[in-house]
């Protein structure tokens, strides 16, 4: 495995080699090419028929009203104006943001914390390792089961509040604590999973930087800063935009912590857990308005292209030079997320 | 029907090209693949827990008596999930169940998709009609006339309240003197007071607002949309209930709980709630939930008059393998003989008054003080008001439950929420065509 | 080799190798760290070994109570528990085999064989994974749904039977680990593309294919929207879906819903600790690779 921890450059270079090697196909007629589009076509099959139709028919869909039942009616661009004016949708919104914001900064910056003591601790490193992965492995469903028992008014947080003389807090029935609830969720099982990739790139960093650093008489301090930070930073945004991309998509967490309350309280009181894929889906699949919730579904579309946009335009600002790998690194990790 | 099913699927096959509409053609399915049941040996139903009885389905899954051969399989889906699962079934149709138990004021959603279930007319229901309360019978029908629903349950309401409290705050305890002096919900809000300052433990009146609200709309005949499909939920009768329940919220006198949380449970069976506005289903429930308070409850009639809460039907959707047999199933579990039997192990209230007079209905109740609930609930089921609902009832009335809620939870301005309330129940009775 | 650059422990980083108190502070956190992550776990095991009263106690009970096999045997009569495990052992274990194979065919293509419109298509797989699965629910379960696939374990495992991340990663895997000259020898021995794959390339692949299946084990484990959404009959769900709706219907019964809970997350726990050491390896040093 000749590469090198170098986001910038190195996958590139494979790429190039990759196309020279190209040549050592036998000669043969077009029948050569047969048995590795064959072997290529069951992606693009399966992707025309579960991907790239229900796209398209996604925006069939958008411009019609359905209740999955009975005829469709054309209601032209309607669902898209409804929805700018739907006051539940942009509050959805919102709540995705604001819970977004509330898990991903603390979450990358303890799994930066995290790495750094992980790399300087030689005892136990695989134990670590696997300790810190373990919430990332386990499934959602159960853990918010777990979690909405601890923030339950009588649960252990506000148990261990009061223990130190502090009063409870409505955890999963006010504004900030429904947010912070799940974003404490988020955060639990996602910090071990980035210290991880970050613990790898640091471990990728060539000797000779901090060599050359101790050699200019640079203390821990100065270290971090001058060498880990320049070199961990592709990693980090590419960290930062991954987390952008599923915190954008968050449902699990909200959808069971509030399912089993009553039927007016969807993503909790006052809707703060409502997130933008939770109201899709209660839209969609509980209420039955399949051209509202595909029209929904677009605009969640358009909202993730600005984001990935304007985070692309902040990384390719510090690794002008090539593009590619930033691409790659996204999709190594929006990979590892969506688990597909 | 089917002319729709296949214009749909040539639109897919077309778009989809060769290889799509090759896999279409492969995996047709006409009704009888479309049901829950096919290739087994018995019938699917689905329900929520607690809306059937537990031992006659038990029955019925080893064999309907009275219907050889066929055997009925439960399913549980949960009470908020089961409409759309439902629907969702009926959009894929693929496992629909072959027969499904609807509630009270969900059956008017199904009116729009009503070719979707059995019209049990053709089936013979006319002939066992005289069995059943007439207005329950009544509602089972579309307004064009089909009958989609079979008479499950009713739900008549009451006041549950603890007696014990009561009596210690000084209020009348009795259940005939609360009924004769606790005649009115502004009553009721004042015996809430005297119960905060004087119980032992300053109980709360309700665990939430929200079920103050359901029960006083529920009193009205008519909801949030009309029959001539006008939203009307900004009017006097929503507004009343609206008030009503803010006021007992700004007293103190609601614990804020959500109904079936831990946290209820707990204050249930902690004494900290005093009173329960709910139907006849809701009795083992509390016993479930407050074991310990058994005997300190007492049931009597609820403020403003009794009004009917859930109660439930059974469909049959045009899925159904064995129709006939089917409705043989329905008239087995919901003949009165087991009516009364439900309403023993279950709560659940007959629809059939020939129950009624049966001594079986009329057994003191320990839970209650040796309380005959039957003397509470028999007359409210009698005298509930009929009340109209539309098919876009929940799209209209789940704004006005969460602005509460958010009133109730996160301090929100009543007024606000009542505006709130009112344009995002507006705007999504636009998008279905009612204005 | 990328290991000969890398800089190993403390040699590296100078944080917590100066002083001896440093080191014990940084052990600690650590430790207070691996508490956290952990002690959801164990909290779960004290709810699903007590009673349902015990939950609402204040102080509240911190130790196992003894209660577990109770309420595991209440789970297994109240839920189909080992028909929806086995549900999600077929979906997991039939999907990965399938993502596997595909995944590492197409990957092997990409890397070693030319053919027309090479370009274009990598370029269009890549474009492929940026479209959000979301976008596409409701259009989705309609195209199931007129499959009539709808409800039935297919409808979990083949729309993601082969995926643009898996071809991507084993194409990038194939190009550094898969020799030409191997290769060749193979094609004088007279051997076709598909013996190629089998016979050479396979072997070869069998780290990236355990990295990629453990990934795509997990993944297909815990996969939660689309099976709520999709897996129509109430008889016939996965694991996750089973869990939900005991926890909608029994919410009054917490230590039920608990042991539920428990009893959902061990298989996958154990499956992950047999092979954690590989996984977590290649997830490190596979992460740096693209």
């Amino acid at each position: 495995m000749a590469t090198v921890l170098d986001p910038a450059g190195a996958p590139a270079t494979d790429e190039r080699r990759a196309d020279r090697r190209g040549g050592s196909t036998p000669p043969g007629g077009r029948r050569r090419h047969v048995p590795p589009l064959l072997a290529i076509s069951p992606f693009y099959m399966l992707f025309a028929v579960f991907g790239a139709f229900p796209v398209v028919f996604s925006m069939y869909l958008s411009v019609q009203d359905w209740d999955g039942i009975g005829d469709m009616r054309f209601v032209g661009l309607k669902q898209y104006g409804w929805l700018l004016k739907d006051s539940v949708f942009w509050h959805s919104v919102l709540n995705t943001f604001e819970i977004w914001f509330l898990s991903t900064v603390p979450m990358l910056f303890l799994a930066l914390v995290l790495a750094f003591l992980l790399h300087s601790q030689v005892r136990f490193a695989g134990a670590y390792r696997v300790a810190y992965f373990i919430p990332n492995v386990t499934s959602m469903v159960a853990m918010t089961i777990v979690f909405g028992s601890v923030f339950a008014q009588a649960g252990l947080a506000n148990a261990l509040l009061r223990a130190v003389g502090l009063d409870g807090i409505g955890w999963l029935s006010s504004e900030w604590g429904i947010k912070a609830s799940v974003s404490i969720m988020i955060i639990w099982r996602w910090v071990g999973y980035n210290a991880l990739i970050f613990l790898a790139g640091l471990q990728a960093i060539p000797t000779e930087h901090f060599e050359a650093a101790r050699v200019d008489g640079a203390n821990s301090w100065q270290t971090l800063f001058r060498v880990v930070v320049p070199q961990l930073r592709p990693v980090v945004l590419f960290a930062a935009v991954t987390s952008t991309i599923n915190g954008l998509q968050i449902f699990t967490e909200s959808q069971v912590l509030f399912q089993s309350t009553d039927v007016g309280t969807t993503g909790g009181p006052g809707q703060e857990g409502m997130t933008i894929v939770l109201y899709l889906w209660q839209k969609a699949f509980k209420e039955h308005q399949f051209g509202y919730g595909a029209a929904m579904g677009w605009l969640l579309f358009a909202i993730i292209a600005v984001f990935t946009i304007i985070n692309w335009r902040l990384v390719s600002g510090s690794d002008r030079d090539d593009r590619r790998p930033g691409i790659a690194g996204l999709l190594r990790r929006k990979g590892a997320r969506d688990g597909r | 029907m089917e002319h729709r099913t296949m214009s749909r699927r040539r639109f897919l096959g077309a778009s989809l090209g060769g290889a799509g509409a090759g896999l279409l053609t492969l995996s047709g399915c006409g009704t009888a693949e479309g049901s829950a049941s096919a290739g087994s040996d018995h019938l699917s139903l689905w329900y929520w827990k607690g809306s059937l009885s537990d031992k006659l389905l038990a029955t019925a899954r080893r064999g309907v008596p009275g219907v050889p051969g066929l055997k009925v399989k439960g399913s549980q889906v949960p009470d908020g999930d089961i409409d759309s699962k439902v629907r969702t079934s009926l959009a894929a149709r693929a496992y629909v169940p072959d027969l499904t138990v609807v509630n009270n004021d969900n059956l008017a959603t199904f009116f729009p998709d009503e070719d979707e279930f059995l019209d049990l007319r053709d089936l013979g229901a006319e002939s066992v009609r005289d069995r059943y309360l007439d207005w329950k019978w009544k509602a089972c029908f579309t307004p064009t006339g089909r009958m989609i629903g079979f008479p499950l349950d009713a739900g008549p309401t009451a006041l549950y309240y603890r007696r014990d409290l009561f009596e210690r705050a000084g209020l009348p305890h009795e259940p005939a003197d609360v009924a004769e002096q606790i005649p009115t919900w502004e009553e009721f809000i004042a015996a809430g007071r005297t119960l905060r300052r004087k119980a032992p433990g300053k109980p709360c009146l309700v665990s939430n607002i929200g079920n103050v609200f359901q029960q006083v709309l529920l009193q009205s005949p008519k909801q949030f949309v009309d029959a001539d499909n006008r939203f009307i939920g900004d009017q006097e009768h929503i507004r009343r209930a609206w008030d009503l329940s803010v006021d007992i919220l700004r007293q103190g006198l609601s614990a804020r709980i959500t109904d079936g949380t831990p946290d209820f449970n707990g204050a249930m069976s902690g004494g900290r709630v005093a009173t329960m506005t709910t139907a006849v289903w809701a009795i083992n429930g509390l016993k479930d939930t407050a074991p310990k308070t058994s005997g300190s409850w007492r049931l009597t009639t609820l403020p403003d008059g009794p009004c009917n809460y859930g109660g439930s039907y059974v469909t049959l959707t045009r899925y159904c393998r064995e129709p006939e047999a089917a409705f043989a199933f329905l008239t087995w579990l919901l003949s009165p003989a087991n009516q009364l039997e439900s309403y023993q192990e279950m709560a659940l209230f007959p629809t059939t008054p020939a129950s009624y007079a049966d001594p079986a209905m009329h057994k003191p109740d320990p839970f209650f003080g040796g309380q005959q609930p039957i003397d509470v609930f028999g007359p409210a089921a009698q005298k509930a008001p009929v009340v109209y609902f539309s098919p876009y009832e929940e799209t209209a009335n789940t704004p006005f439950f969460q602005e509460l809620a958010n009133v109730e939870t996160l301090g929100k301005n009543p007024e606000r929420a009542w505006r709130d309330a009112v344009n995002t129940a507006e705007t999504a009775l636009t998008r279905l065509g009612v204005s | 080799m990328a290991a000969e650059h890398r800089a190993t422990g403390n040699a590296g980083l100078a944080i917590g190798s100066g002083s001896r108190l440093s080191r014990i502070c940084v052990r600690g956190v650590l430790l207070l760290g691996v508490l956290i992550s952990l002690f959801p776990f164990y909290w779960l095991v004290v709810m699903a070994s007590g009673t349902t009263q015990d939950i609402y106690d204040y102080p509240p009970k911190l130790v196992p109570g003894p209660h577990l096999l109770d309420n595991m045997g209440r789970v297994l009569d109240t839920i189909d528990f080992f028909g929806s495990l086995f549900n999600t052992v077929v979906v997991a274990v039939v999907g990965t085999a399938l993502v596997l194979f595909f995944d590492s065919l197409a990957a092997f293509a990409f890397a070693k064989y030319e053919f027309p419109a090479k370009k274009f298509l990598f370029g269009m797989l890549l474009v492929t994974y940026m479209i959000p699965a979301q976008l596409s629910l409701v259009p989705q379960f309609v195209t199931i749904a007129e499959f009539g696939w709808a409800g039935s374990l297919k409808a979990l495992i083949v729309p993601g039977a082969a995926n643009a991340f898996g071809i991507f990663w084993m194409r990038q895997y194939a190009q550094n680990s898969l020799p030409d000259e191997l290769l060749d020898a193979g094609r004088i021995d007279g051997a076709g593309f598909f013996r190629l794959y089998g016979q050479v390339a396979l072997p070869l692949f069998r780290p990236a294919l355990a990295f990629l299946g453990i990934f795509t084990f997990i993944g297909l484990w815990n996969d939660y929207i689309w099976p709520l959404v999709v897996m129509i009959d109430p008889e016939k769900v996965t694991l996750q879906v089973a869990l939900a709706n005991l926890n909608v219907l029994y919410n009054a019964d917490y230590a039920l819903v608990m042991a539920g809970a428990l009893m959902s997350v061990i298989p996958l726990i154990v499956v992950f600790l047999f092979g954690a050491r590989h996984f977590l390896r290649d997830l490190a040093a596979g992460a740096m690779k693209m």
